[in-house]
């Protein structure tokens, strides 16, 4: 990467979650796309900060950026405020829904997540299997660190215990968790209904995550309140 | 150029009594001035050595009118309002040629300091949506990205 495109992403990064973190989406798609100083939007009105129809490509190549740029220059918060926030609702009252379902399909946020790494069901159905009754206290503290390895080596198979394929089960559970809260209720919750064995390996990750100073990634798909909900 | 205007200034150049030439004169630049097309190039040869001989002092340089200072004057204004024909004449010809060549030649309108400022913050806003843009698409080519090319589906204004 070249001084420009880092340059770039540490100001996306700052307008959007960072210290200078532009509240409304339609300001933020205004200083992302016109390189605007967020102090200095008090110097626009409403009006002016209208991003016209004619800049349909610049708003679809600023939501690449950020979509493709890798979770270490851009975490998976900023990706979602510029592309769900900011981008998302200016492009549906250009584009058909269908262009643009099409077009998010085909940029999903790039989150680290590479599905087919493990397989998540069986490996939570192993997890149920060894280990059917797992608490909080079981898993919880120095002295359990191994019960926390063997439960990852039950869900990894025959893959290494490691921090990067933790990452990809910690993601594969949070893909599961957003397929499964697809289709619910807002008062309906994917925790109640994923499968048995989650509870224990989602614990499981998060210690050894925490353990090895490795920072949890989040899944693309969800957003703040299912995140909430999922580490709960 | 209609032989009956050279007779006129055949015959106005001519006339021996000094006031009567100016007169004369005087009429036909008249006519020339609501119609500068029909001042033509014989008419203006004729024209203007008369008028610069009318607006001589004849006791400074042996030749000339021997008029009194106004009426000097008067050949002397004259003599520039033909000049003044025949530069426009000129001029109307110019426009005339350009227009044959690439069409009628539409002159800017002058803008007031308001509408000129206006125009400058617009030709502002237009280089700085260009630079953006093209800063955009550089850092998604860096990043070995495919720029997308999105078609409008819906003509509203968001």
């Amino acid at each position: 990467m070249n001084t420009d495109q880092v340059t770039e992403l540490q100001r996306l990064h700052d307008i959007s979650t960072g210290l200078h973190w532009v509240n409304d989406g339609e300001d933020l798609l205004f200083c992302c796309i016109n390189n605007i100083d967020p102090k200095d939007l008090c110097l626009y009105d409403t009006e002016s900060k209208k991003i016209p129809v004619d800049r349909l490509n610049d708003v679809l190549t600023l939501y690449t950026i950020a979509a493709a740029a890798s979770v270490e220059d851009l975490p998976i918060l900023a990706k979602q405020r510029i592309c769900y926030e900011a981008c998302e609702p200016w492009l549906s009252t250009v584009m058909s829904n269908d262009e643009l379902e099409k077009f998010m399909v085909e940029h999903r946020l790039n989150d680290g997540f590479t599905p087919g790494v493990t397989d998540i069901e069986a490996a939570l159905d192993r997890v149920h299997t060894l280990y059917p009754t797992v608490t909080y206290e079981m898993l919880d503290g120095k002295q359990n660190e191994s019960s926390n390895d063997k439960i990852l080596q039950v869900a990894l198979g025959d893959l290494k215990l490691n921090a990067a394929n933790v990452q990809q089960v910690y993601l594969a559970l949070q893909d599961l968790f957003s397929k499964l809260d697809k289709g619910l209720e807002i008062d309906q919750s994917a925790l109640e209904i994923m499968p048995a064995g989650f509870y224990g390996l989602r614990l499981a990750c998060q210690n050894y995550l925490r353990r090895n100073e490795v920072k949890w990634l989040d899944h693309g798909d969800l957003s703040i309140r299912q995140q909430v909900v999922f580490t709960s | 150029m209609s032989q009956a205007t050279i007779k006129s200034v055949n015959d106005a150049i001519k006339t021996v009594r000094y006031d009567e030439r100016l007169a004369a004169i005087k009429g036909l630049v008249a006519i020339f001035a609501q119609d500068p097309q029909m001042l033509s190039q014989r008419a203006y040869v004729k024209l203007r050595p008369a008028l610069r001989f009318l607006s001589c002092d004849s006791n400074e340089d042996g030749v000339g009118s021997r008029f009194m200072d106004f009426e000097r004057a008067e050949a002397s204004r004259l003599f520039m309002k033909l000049e003044m024909i025949y530069r426009a004449k000129k001029a109307l010809r110019a426009v005339e040629a350009e227009e044959l060549e690439t069409g009628p030649v539409v002159l800017p309108k002058k803008l007031s300091a308001k509408e000129a400022e206006a125009l400058a913050a617009k030709e502002a806003e237009q280089k700085r949506i260009a630079e953006n843009s093209a800063r955009l698409q550089k850092i998604a080519q860096g990043m070995g990205l495919k720029i997308p090319v999105g078609q409008k589906e819906k003509e509203t204004t968001p």
